[in-house]
This record gives C-alpha cells, sequence and structure tokens, in this order.
C-alpha cells in the first residue's frame, strides 16, 4: 500500500492504553486512517535491572531476572542458569535437566496462552481471552504446588532447582496435557479459522525475512516469516537434542507469508510442539538429587561469557562478565522483545489505525522486557 | 460472483461453528463453571497434603514470620535478601545460653543451641519484600518462615495483610522493651 | 642460558607453523611461553605478507584457504581484516575476541556482513562496558550469522572523557536502538547516527547510569529520587 504525504496529523497512543500490552507510548503520524510513521517510545518501565546487578551475588541475581519478563519467568532463570552453569563449567545431574525442560516447556505454554488471548481481545474477540486464561490458571496452580509462586518462581538456580518435585507432579502434569491438547482443537474453531479474524489479521503487517533478519527479530516473528531458526535445534543447551519435536514455520496459508496470521498460528502449533516435548521429558525422567551440584559459593573465574536461551518471545541471551567475586562485574539481558518492538515501526507503515494494534499484538512484546 | 458467495456461506459456517462452543458451555454451566465467588469462596492454599517431606521444603509463599525466641542473630537471612527488606540489630551477651528475663531474651532455642547474641531490633518491611523465599532456605533454627501451608502449626496463614498507612507494613518481630533496659547489656559498639 | 631459551622458542615456533601447538603449550615456564607465543604470532603475520606477495591478485577467499585450517574463526576474521584494512586490529591474542580500533569500523561491519565466507547478517547484542574508575569504557559487540551459524565478537575501546565510535545503524538496522541503549547507559556517542537521543531514561536524566562512577541525582523535577521512609534506615 502506498505511503500519502499530505498534511500529517501526529496522535499520541499513550502510556496507559488496554491494547499496548504494558506502558508503551506510540507516536503515530497519520495522514487521515493512513499510518505514515510510528514511533515506539519506551522507558516508562524502566527499573535499570542491570545496575542492580552489579550490587548482589550471583544467586540473589535470580529473583531480578523473574521480573524483567514476568510472564515467561521459568525461561528466564533458565537462561541465566544456564550462562553461569557454562561459564562455571558445572554439570548439573539429569533429573535436573529433565525437570528443568519440563518447567520452562510448561511457562512457553503459559505465555503463548496469554499472548493469543490477549491478542483475540486486541482485535475485539472476548470469548478465547476467557477461556485461555481458564487454561492457563490451570497451569499456575500446578506452579504452584511445585514452588509456591503463581508468576515469579525463583526456582531454577544456578546448578540445579530450588525444590524437588511433589509427589504427583507427575500425574498431575500428565492429566493436565490430556485435559489440554483438545482445547487446541476448540481455540481453532474459536479463533483462528473465524472469517472475522482472518480478515482482520492476514496480509496485514507483512514482515520480509531479511528485514526479520536485519533487526534482529528472533523466535515466533521470525518463524512466522519463514525463516526455520530454534535455538533449541540450531544451537541447542541443556538436553533439547535428546527429544524429536517440529519448528512450525509461517506458510502463508491464509494471505501473506509473515503476516499476522502466521505469526499467531506458528504461536498456536507451537504448544501443541511444547506439550510433545513436555510428555517426551515426563516418560523419561531419571531420578536423583536435585541439590547435588548447587555451589556453596558462586565464584565464577574470570572471564566473559554470550550465551543464547529459546524463551517464548525469542532469543533471549546473557552477558556477563565475571572478575572473579561473588558479584558480577557486568550482567547484560538481550531481549527478544525489544527488537521485536524496534521492527513496529518498519512494517507499519500504509496501513489504518486499528491494524497497528493488531500489528503490535501479533509481536508479543513484554514491556518488562524491554525496559529491563 | 462464486467468490463472493463462498466468502458468505464461509463466514456464517465459522462464526456458527464458534457460536456452537459456547453454547455448549452455556448449557454446561453447572458442571464446566470455574469463576469463583471471592471473598466467600477461596481457592484452597497448598495447606492439602503435597505428598513429600514438608519439613525439609516451604512451598508456600505468603507474609514472613519469625519466632524471635529461637533467633540466634546469625545475620544469615538478612544477608541473602536481594532488596535488603530486613533489618537486623544484635549484641552480645555476657554469657552464652543464659536467659535475661527482664528484656525478653531466652537463653536456648527450641532446638537446644546457645545463643550468644541478644537480638534487639528485627525489622521486615514486607512492601519492600519480593516474596522470593530466599531468606528461608539458610536459617540455621528454622525460625523465620512464610506463615501457612507446612508451616501452619507453627502460625496460620496470611496473605490477606492491608493496611491504610504504607509504613504499618514494617513488622517488628523484636521484643518491645526500653532503650535503657537494653543499653545495661550493650557492649562496646551499637548502631 | 638466553642462547638456549632462543633456540628452544624457535624451535617451538617452528613446529607451531607446521601446526604442532604442543610444543609450545608444553613450556613450563610462563614468561617464556608467553615470548614463544608472541614470536609465533610476529611469525604467522611475516608469512600471511609473504603469501600476499608472492600471489598474483588474491581475492578474499583465496587468502582465506591460504591460511593453516586450525585456526579459529576469529583468528582467520582478525586475519583478513587485518590485511584488508590495515592498523585496525590491536590484538588478537585473545581466542574469544576481536580488539579493534574504532577508526574504520563502519566499513568493516559492511565487509563482513557482505563477504560470502562470513556473512554475519545479525547483530546480536551491543553492551557497554567501563573498566572502572578513571578508566576507558568499551563497546562490545556479538555477532552471528544465521547461514554459517557461526559467532564471534569485536570489542572497540574509546577515551572516557570523549567516548566516540562510529555508528553501524545502516549495516544492521538494529543498530538503531541498541547504540540508543549504549548511548544512554553509558554516554558513548555513535557517530552517524540520526537520532542519539535517550531511550530508556527519559531526555533529560542527568548522569550516565552504568558507569561505575554513577551518583544518582538528588531531585527530578521536583521529585525526591532515592526512596526515603520514615523509621527505616
Amino acid at each position: 500500500m502506498g505511503v500519502i504525504h499530505g498534511d500529517l496529523m501526529t496522535l499520541n497512543i499513550g502510556p496507559q492504553h488496554p491494547s499496548t500490552h504494558g506502558v508503551l507510548r506510540l507516536k503515530v503520524k497519520t495522514d487521515g486512517e493512513i499510518i505514515s510513521e510510528v514511533e515506539p517510545i519506551i522507558g516508562y518501565l524502566h527499573r535499570c535491572f542491570e545496575k542492580h546487578c552489579e550490587n548482589v551475588t550471583y544467586d540473589q541475581v535470580i529473583p531480578y531476572t523473574d521480573r524483567c519478563d514476568y510472564i515467561a519467568s521459568m525461561n528466564n532463570n533458565f537462561g541465566y542458569a544456564v550462562t553461569i552453569e557454562a561459564l562455571m563449567e558445572i554439570k548439573v545431574p539429569e533429573r535436573v535437566e529433565y525437570i528443568r525442560i519440563i518447567v520452562a516447556e510448561l511457562n512457553r505454554i503459559a505465555s503463548h496462552l496469554l499472548a493469543l488471548g490477549t491478542y483475540g481481545l486486541d482485535v475485539g474477540a472476548f470469548t478465547p481471552f476467557l477461556y485461555m486464561f481458564r487454561d492457563r490458571e490451570r497451569i499456575l496452580d500446578l506452579f504452584e504446588t511445585l514452588c509456591g509462586a503463581r508468576l515469579l518462581y525463583n526456582y531454577i538456580w544456578v546448578g540445579g532447582l530450588s525444590h524437588d518435585l511433589p509427589r504427583d507432579f507427575v500425574e498431575s502434569v500428565f492429566s493436565f496435557l490430556d485435559y489440554f491438547e483438545p482445547k487446541i482443537e476448540e481455540y481453532n474453531e474459536l479463533l483462528t479459522y473465524n472469517k472475522i479474524f482472518i480478515e482482520r489479521t492476514a496480509d496485514i503487517g507483512v514482515l520480509p525475512p531479511e528485514v526479520a533478519i536485519s533487526f534482529g527479530v528472533t523466535g515466533p516473528n521470525l518463524r512466522g516469516s519463514g525463516v526455520k531458526w530454534d535455538i533449541r535445534k540450531d544451537d541447542p543447551y541443556s538436553i533439547y537434542d535428546k527429544f524429536d519435536y517440529d519448528i512450525p514455520i509461517g506458510a502463508g496459508e491464509m494471505g501473506t507469508v509473515g503476516d499476522c496470521w502466521d505469526r499467531y498460528y506458528v504461536r498456536m502449533v507451537e504448544m501443541k510442539e511444547s506439550a510433545k516435548i513436555i510428555r517426551q521429558a515426563l516418560k523419561g525422567l531419571p531420578a536423583g538429587d536435585v541439590h547435588q551440584a548447587l555451589p556453596k559459593k558462586i565464584r565464577p573465574p574470570k572471564g566473559s561469557i554470550y550465551k543464547r536461551t529459546e524463551s517464548p518471545r525469542g532469543d533471549l541471551a546473557y552477558y556477563i562478565v565475571s572478575d572473579g567475586s561473588p558479584i558480577p562485574y557486568r550482567l547484560k539481558m538481550r531481549s527478544p522483545a525489544f527488537t521485536a518492538l524496534s521492527v513496529l515501526g518498519e512494517i507499519s507503515q500504509g496501513w489504518m489505525m486499528s491494524d497497528v494494534i493488531a500489528i503490535l499484538g501479533s509481536l508479543d512484546i513484554v514491556l518488562g522486557e524491554i525496559d529491563r | 460472483m462464486y467468490k463472493y458467495f463462498n466468502n458468505i456461506f464461509v463466514a456464517i459456517s465459522s462464526i456458527l461453528k464458534g457460536m456452537s462452543i459456547t453454547w455448549r458451555h452455556m448449557i454446561n454451566i453447572r458442571k464446566g463453571n470455574v469463576t469463583l465467588q471471592y471473598p466467600e469462596e477461596r481457592w484452597p492454599r497448598p495447606e492439602r497434603d503435597i505428598g513429600f517431606d514438608l519439613d525439609s521444603y516451604n512451598v508456600i509463599r505468603s507474609r514472613l514470620h519469625v519466632d524471635i525466641d529461637d533467633c540466634i542473630g546469625c545475620l544469615k537471612c538478612e544477608r541473602v535478601c536481594p532488596v535488603q527488606c530486613i533489618k537486623i540489630v544484635t549484641t552480645k551477651a555476657e554469657t552464652k545460653g543464659e536467659d535475661l528475663p527482664d528484656i525478653g531474651h531466652t537463653g536456648i532455642t527450641s532446638n537446644g543451641t546457645k545463643k550468644a547474641l541478644i537480638v534487639s531490633r528485627f525489622d521486615i518491611d514486607m512492601s519492600e519484600c519480593c516474596y522470593c523465599n530466599l531468606c528461608v532456605y539458610p536459617c540455621p533454627e528454622e525460625c523465620i518462615y512464610m506463615t501457612g501451608g507446612p508451616n501452619s502449626h507453627k502460625h496460620p496463614i496470611d496473605y490477606e495483610f492491608s493496611q491504610y498507612d504504607r509504613n504499618d507494613l514494617i513488622y517488628k518481630f523484636a521484643k518491645d522493651v526500653d532503650d535503657e533496659k537494653i543499653s545495661k547489656y550493650v557492649s562496646k559498639k551499637i548502631k | 642460558m638466553s642462547e638456549d631459551l632462543d633456540k628452544l622458542i624457535s624451535d617451538a615456533v617452528e613446529k607451531a607453523l607446521q601446526g604442532d601447538m604442543d610444543v609450545i603449550n608444553n613450556i613450563e615456564d610462563r614468561v617464556t611461553r608467553s615470548k614463544a607465543k608472541a614470536a609465533l604470532v610476529k611469525a604467522k603475520r611475516l608469512a600471511k605478507a609473504a603469501i600476499a606477495e608472492d600471489a598474483p591478485k588474491p581475492e578474499e577467499s583465496k587468502a582465506v584457504e591460504a591460511l593453516p585450517a586450525e585456526l579459529s574463526l576469529t583468528e582467520k576474521v582478525s586475519a583478513v581484516i587485518a590485511k584488508k584494512f590495515p592498523n585496525t586490529i590491536e590484538s588478537d591474542e585473545e581466542n574469544s575476541h576481536i580488539q579493534m580500533k574504532g577508526k574504520n569500523w563502519f566499513e568493516i561491519a559492511q565487509y563482513l556482513r557482505d563477504n560470502p565466507d562470513f556473512l554475519f547478517d545479525s547483530l546480536q547484542c551491543v553492551t557497554g562496558y567501563d573498566f572502572g574508575e578513571n578508566e576507558d569504557l568499551e563497546v562490545r559487540y556479538n555477532l552471528h550469522s544465521m547461514t554459517h551459524n557461526h559467532a564471534i565478537e569485536i570489542r572497540i575501546k574509546t577515551d572516557r572523557n570523549d567516548p566516540k565510535v562510529p555508528s553501524v545503524e545502516k549495516v544492521w538496522r538494529i543498530g538503531d536502538w541498541f547504540e540508543r541503549e549504549t548511548y544512554d547507559m553509558y554516554g558513548i556517542v555513535f557517530e552517524g547516527h540520526s537520532n542519539m537521543t535517550r531511550i530508556l531514561c527519559p531526555e533529560d536524566w542527568e548522569g550516565w547510569p552504568l558507569r561505575k562512577d554513577y551518583e544518582v541525582q538528588e531531585t527530578y523535577h521536583g521529585i525526591v529520587v532515592p526512596k526515603v521512609k520514615d523509621g527505616w534506615e
């Protein structure tokens, strides 16, 4: 669609808005209804997490990392623990690896449920939002029996876990998965193949793959554009290479490759794949002691490390520089939603006002991770 | 022309399919209702049998509580708190393990450890607390814990503790005695 | 005694040039070992210069093939850059990163992105780094290639009182926001950037928060910045 530069009007979608997924401000220049420029302004949730981490010890950083991406908090902890373990060359027991993958994938399902539910809410569908939240509640109840907290877990520690599994956790997860997998069919009937939803999201906000790579977009946003890139397969960490699962990519089923519907559909199929991984991990769960490899005092050797993991939003990486003391010297968190939001200005030119909200919802951002 | 009618047919059929799902849920409202009428109905907290030895784990996140008679003043919980919401001031006692009734200091904890320090100030600011549970693990006497759940025998559950003033959320656990009585036992330096 | 040492070093360098690093790594004395490694680097540089003179018109890919295969990616990249853009590599002793001067960084970045052997088409992370009070600042780039699935790290040092680094916004589009964040936190100005403003802190915030000598300002528009509470130290 062409961009018309008539007399532009500047509109402000303020930090308080139900559709901006957090405190995000969008400065929009429109010509009538058609957008000519979108500039996201962030920083309303900036708590300078990196400076805090330079004043506390390595194990005290973990509650801070929880709060960056508060929706997929297990994956944040996981990324941090994996990075420090690579720096200190700690080998964790098998049981710890399996449990970490189970909880990380459960959290991935919960995060995708929230992303898709609120996306439906943004474009006007209220029912799927409540249904997806009902199922998300069951996952949060599982986590509550595991470590007591529903949203900010502080569960995956450097070298192990904080608690072992409760006795009937494995059966509860199996029964949850048996309940959940038919629900995905229900969501497909309710929302995915609904004609109104398709009209709202197909062919809108097309993200070409070269633009995506240049902007550093990763995760389901990149896979929706047709690039088969997943850190779990291409640069595996922990024991992801032992499981058998597919990587869904967008194929332009309802419109062009890389539109909003593709990104939505990739997340929907990823939930099924995560359920597959959890089933395999539960079947093969070995016995063992989860506290065995917890170091008494975390003092990494001098050096720096950059390690990437796959969070539900993309490629979450930590760059940690240690100077031999128990306090990190420099800790940088590379958040995937930061790069996803930066591409908003590029792909929303020429669309209309309500399409901007649809595109923003399909990028699945969490402001806690962007602002840190 | 065909596409025009096909579009209409697809639109109506997909909407009807979605509506049939919601209709089915509405018919089964007695069985499938997930709404809780809070505060009359509350979701049960994990006071139920979780299935493993509850003495070693604390799977509850609620308000922190301290059994001050058991605290030996080791300051481990203060050091490990990531947001520094615990403030403890200790003084050295003259003799280890001696009861000092005028300031309410018991010499021996319930686990049999002799106390060498008098705790004159133990404040926890629950508005700063991030409920990370890190202070509970290092305590050698298990005197700091989150109320309820596996600890219901020590303290009933308390997670609805709202106040009108933010300063009322600073919970003071040390025994409330006058400064002159404490100053009798103060040795060289105290903050 | 020193003649023996010289002979030992030259023997070790000979062996290493043929590909056998064990002789150097087995030298017990740390000083001698580092001398041997420095001599090896010098010898390699001379060897590359000799190859460049001999071949009539070496293209970039041919020069890469001429080097011994055991070189890691970092060493390969730094060798190629040192040949094409002389005088920009500061040291390639460490195997984990390339230390560079900031002079030609924009051209080097374009070259790294477009060269078919490397194809670093994705800038993963830009980190600022502070060596301490009254020391230098540094910018670290983590590059990654989607096609070849390899990654390197590049570090550029800059002065604390007037930190300037060329911007790579036009090379990788995400450089825009990453560099704004580094400017916001450290005060490093990226030359050539189209919109060098703060991104996370408010526009009129004073100071560079992630520097080691940062003091939080007392008030901001009349609001007291450090939090105080009654009855709490």
